[in-house]
Order: C-alpha cells, then sequence, then structure tokens
C-alpha cells in the first residue's frame, strides 16, 4: 500500500505536505508518535473519513476496518448483534451465522454472545470489538491505540489474541501506538513520525517472525531496537 | 427489595384515588346532584351509556381521531426535527416559528379551524395535530444532536449501508427523546380534542360532554370526564409496558 505525496490540512497549518510511505502488504506497520502528532489522522485518511487534498492512496481498501481506543459498540446490541451489525446486507443470514459463531469463539466470547455491553468487562468489550474488526475479513485493518486502558495482563491477552487473528487472516495492519514497547512486539516495520506538517523521524524494520517474538536469542536484537526507537522518540520531541 | 417497594408504591396510588373518591361522595353530600352528583350516580350514568352503546360509539369516533392526528404528528414532527436539527442555521430559523406556534393558546387554533375549516370538518385533528406537532419537533431535534459521533463514523468506516445506520444508531439513540415525546402529548391530545370536539363538532367525547352540559346533566358531564381519564391513563400506562418490553426503549436507558 502506497501513500503518495498527500496534503492534508485541518485548521489553517498542513498536517501533512506532501507526504508518502509504503505500507507493506499483509504486513503489520506500527506508528509511533507523540499525541496530536497527525497518527490518527492518517488513520482516518486511510478508511476515508477525511479527504486527502493533493496526493494518493493507492491499495486494495475494498474492506476496511478499524479498532478505536474505546470499543464503540451499539450498546442496545448484544454481542452478536454489534457483530453482525457491520455484516448486514453484505452476507446472507446463514452465511452471517456461522462467521459470527466463528469469531466469537476465536476471541472466547460464545458465552457472552447474547449479553449486552454495559454486562461486560473492558477486556471483553474489546474483544467483542476485535471480533467485529476482523469477521469482514478485512483486507486492511486500522487500529488506534487498542490497548489503552487496559490492564497490563489484558494488554498481553489481547496482544496475543490480535496477532493471532491477524497471522489467520492477513490484513494489511497499520497500528498507531505512542508505546514502543507494544510497537516492538508487533511491527514489522516501526515509523516514528514527529512535527508538523508530519515528517518521518526513523524507519525501522524488525526481522523476527510474528505471531511469537519471545525466542530468548532475540531479546538483545529486540532491545537494541527499541533503545534505538526510544532515543529517536527523544529527538523528535527535541526537534 | 424492589419488590415489594413496588407493591407498596401500588398501594399509595390506591390509596390516594380512594381517597378523592372519598372526598367527592362527602363533598356530594352537601349539594344537590345538578351541582355535584355522588360518584355512585356518576357511575350508574357511565354504565346506562355504554349500555345505550353511547359511550363506546363516541369514543371510538374521539379516540379515531386523536390516533390520526397523533400520528401524522408524530412522523412529521420528528422527521421535520430531526433533519432540520442537524442543522444548526436552518434551526435557528425555524425555531422562533415553531415557538410561536406553540405559543398561541390551543383555543385560538380551534376558533381559527373553525373559520377556516367550518362546524364538523376536521377542526379537532387539525388541532391536536398543532398541539402536538412543536413537541415531537424539538425533541427529535435535541435528541438529533445528542446521537454518538463515534458510533456514527464507526458506522461509516465499515461502510454500514444508511438505512441500517437509521435504524440500529439514529432510532435508538433517539427513542428516550421520542418516548418522552409520547408521553407527554398523550394527555396533551385528550385535553385538546375534547374541547375542539366541544367547540366545533357534533360527535364524538367532547360534543356529547357539550350537550350535557346544555341538558344541565351534570351526572353525564362527570360520566364523560371520567371515562377520558380513564382511557388517557390507560393509554399512557399502556405506551409505558409497550416501551419498556421493546429491546429499543429497554437498552435506549443503559447507554
Amino acid at each position: 500500500m502506497q501513500i503518495n505525496g498527500i496534503t492534508f490540512s485541518h485548521g489553517k497549518k498542513p498536517i501533512f505536505n506532501d507526504f508518502s510511505i509504503y505500507l507493506p502488504e499483509k504486513e503489520i506497520t506500527c506508528i509511533l508518535g507523540n499525541s496530536g502528532v497527525g497518527k490518527t489522522t492518517l488513520l482516518k485518511l486511510i478508511a476515508r473519513i477525511y479527504q486527502v487534498e493533493n496526493g494518493t492512496i493507492e491499495g486494495n481498501q475494498k474492506r476496511v476496518s478499524y479498532l478505536f481506543q474505546e470499543p464503540r459498540l451499539l450498546p442496545w446490541k448484544t454481542v452478536f448483534e454489534n457483530v453482525e451489525y457491520v455484516l448486514l446486507n453484505k452476507l446472507s443470514k446463514a452465511e452471517r451465522e456461522e462467521r459470527i459463531t466463528d469469531i466469537l469463539e476465536q476471541v472466547g466470547l460464545t458465552a457472552e454472545k447474547h449479553s449486552f455491553p454495559h454486562e461486560l468487562s473492558g477486556g471483553m468489550k474489546q474483544r467483542a470489538a476485535i471480533a467485529r474488526a476482523f469477521v469482514g475479513k478485512p483486507d486492511i485493518l486500522l487500529l488506534d491505540e487498542p490497548l489503552q486502558g487496559l490492564d497490563v495482563v489484558k494488554k498481553m491477552e489481547i496482544h496475543e489474541l490480535l496477532l493471532t487473528l491477524w497471522d489467520r487472516y492477513q490484513p494489511t495492519v497499520v497500528y498507531v501506538t505512542h508505546d514502543v514497547a507494544e510497537a516492538i512486539a508487533v511491527g514489522q516495520q516501526i515509523l516514528v513520525f514527529h512535527g508538523r506538517p508530519v515528517a518521518v523521524q526513523c524507519q525501522c524494520f524488525v526481522h523476527t517472525p510474528l505471531p511469537k517474538r519471545n525466542a530468548e536469542d532475540e531479546q538483545a536484537y529486540l532491545k537494541g531496537i527499541s533503545e534505538h526507537l526510544l532515543l529517536q522518540m527523544k529527538l523528535a520531541n527535541e526537534i | 427489595m424492589k419488590g415489594s417497594t413496588s407493591k407498596n408504591d401500588k398501594w399509595v396510588t390506591l390509596s390516594a384515588i380512594v381517597t378523592l373518591l372519598f372526598i367527592w361522595w362527602i363533598a356530594s353530600l352537601f349539594y344537590p346532584p345538578i351541582i355535584l352528583p355522588s360518584p355512585a350516580e356518576t357511575a350508574g350514568k357511565a354504565l346506562s351509556l355504554f349500555r345505550e352503546g353511547k359511550l363506546l360509539g363516541e369514543l371510538v369516533v374521539t379516540l379515531r381521531r386523536v390516533l390520526l392526528a397523533f400520528t401524522i404528528s408524530l412522523m412529521v414532527g420528528t422527521v421535520a426535527g430531526a433533519m432540520i436539527g442537524k442543522t444548526k442555521n436552518l434551526y435557528l430559523f425555524v425555531k422562533p416559528i415553531i415557538t410561536i406556534v406553540q405559543t398561541i393558546p390551543p383555543i385560538s387554533w380551534i376558533i381559527l379551524a373553525i373559520i377556516w375549516m367550518g362546524l364538523g370538518g376536521g377542526a379537532p385533528i387539525f388541532v391536536v395535530m398543532i398541539a402536538t406537532f412543536p413537541i415531537f419537533f424539538f425533541n427529535a431535534a435535541h435528541g438529533i444532536n445528542q446521537v454518538s459521533k463515534e458510533l456514527l463514523e464507526m458506522s461509516e468506516i465499515f461502510q454500514v449501508k444508511r438505512h441500517r445506520q437509521l435504524l440500529d444508531v439514529y432510532l435508538p439513540s433517539l427513542w428516550p427523546f421520542i418516548s418522552s415525546a409520547i408521553s407527554i402529548c398523550i394527555g396533551i391530545s385528550w385535553k385538546t380534542i375534547v374541547m375542539a370536539e366541544l367547540l366545533s363538532s357534533n360527535s364524538g367525547v367532547g360534543a356529547s360532554l357539550g350537550l350535557a352540559r346544555l341538558q344541565l346533566e351534570t351526572s353525564e358531564v362527570l360520566a364523560w370526564t371520567l371515562t377520558m381519564v380513564i382511557v388517557g391513563v390507560t393509554c399512557e400506562q399502556l405506551f409505558q409496558m409497550l416501551s419498556d418490553k421493546t429491546t429499543v426503549g429497554k437498552m435506549s436507558k443503559c447507554k
């Protein structure tokens, strides 16, 4: 997926000005950067919620999916109905039921399929949102700090779940975060954004295979990248 | 605990009604029936009106009118309110006009409707529509701006069709506003229709009430009044029950 010389302004000052990056297909690109730098704006441009003023975004954007910071579930619908909501008028009832049953099993919400969001814990709500994000077999999955507000144990669980599902469906993923450890755990390409208009401060490639990245001999290598990224983020802050 | 509280509530309501009937009965002892008939005389009159078939006949005429006016007002008021409420400048332009319509007393509308439509015309329906339209309009206009932008954005990203967004996001979000407007308008409709029928029609409960007044049949006046109270309260309770039973009604409360 290629982002070619895009320009986009919000107010007077442009957020992106002739900005280009490459997002490898079926890989996970993590975008690091401080709050308000323009990470979420880029996701919304890819999702076509915002329209670019100049330039192009090229790639297979037929089925776009999004995982927000907060689950954004319909409070008046059950878990099953919330997942079904994004498939209505796209698939037959039987196909919908089969897919939803399968994805709910994978995210571990089979027993809660008839529960309403207010009956679920924070982690369960995010699992339901993950089920909704993957049920349509997306070509592109945009993740906007999806682990925000979860405790360490739940973060790890959701991480693992996201990687398992990514491995199964292989969408092109753009993962926005400001947590270096999170980026290293999932990213194959990591970009650090800074400034206004946005520029890429640094670009890193992590070559250890996904979804499992906990082999001991890789620790030193990952630690090295982590230190490099932290330094780059510090530099980006000082610029 | 909750169950016993609700049982207690029912007893308190019942004892209030019994107290009111008791005061009415005591007061009726001091006045002749032409001024204040007793509850028993009133109930007897209502029963004889029922047996003659007059009570149900006139009630159906009034109910039909209310239902027609109410439905039109609900549809037009809600759709117009939701559409106009989304555009700030258009809403600011329309708001004072609807406020003026709302401030004009129903009695003025009745007189104007009689002049425009004549006696026995659609004046009662028109007046109920005019009286309830602003309530539906303002509630929907207010409600539309409370619809979660995050849920709408989520729907857009997942390319959910517009009619599905309407049914699954807009309608449940608007429901608390629409249902509160319906509750208020049920009461207003009943009061307005009787007044409009009394002044402009020769059929319906209002017209019968007017005739009873001319014939100094106070027990009949009270019998019709009592009937309207019972039907009005029943309609409101019925709506509340139906609203609570629907998923949308239940779940829009746990936002």
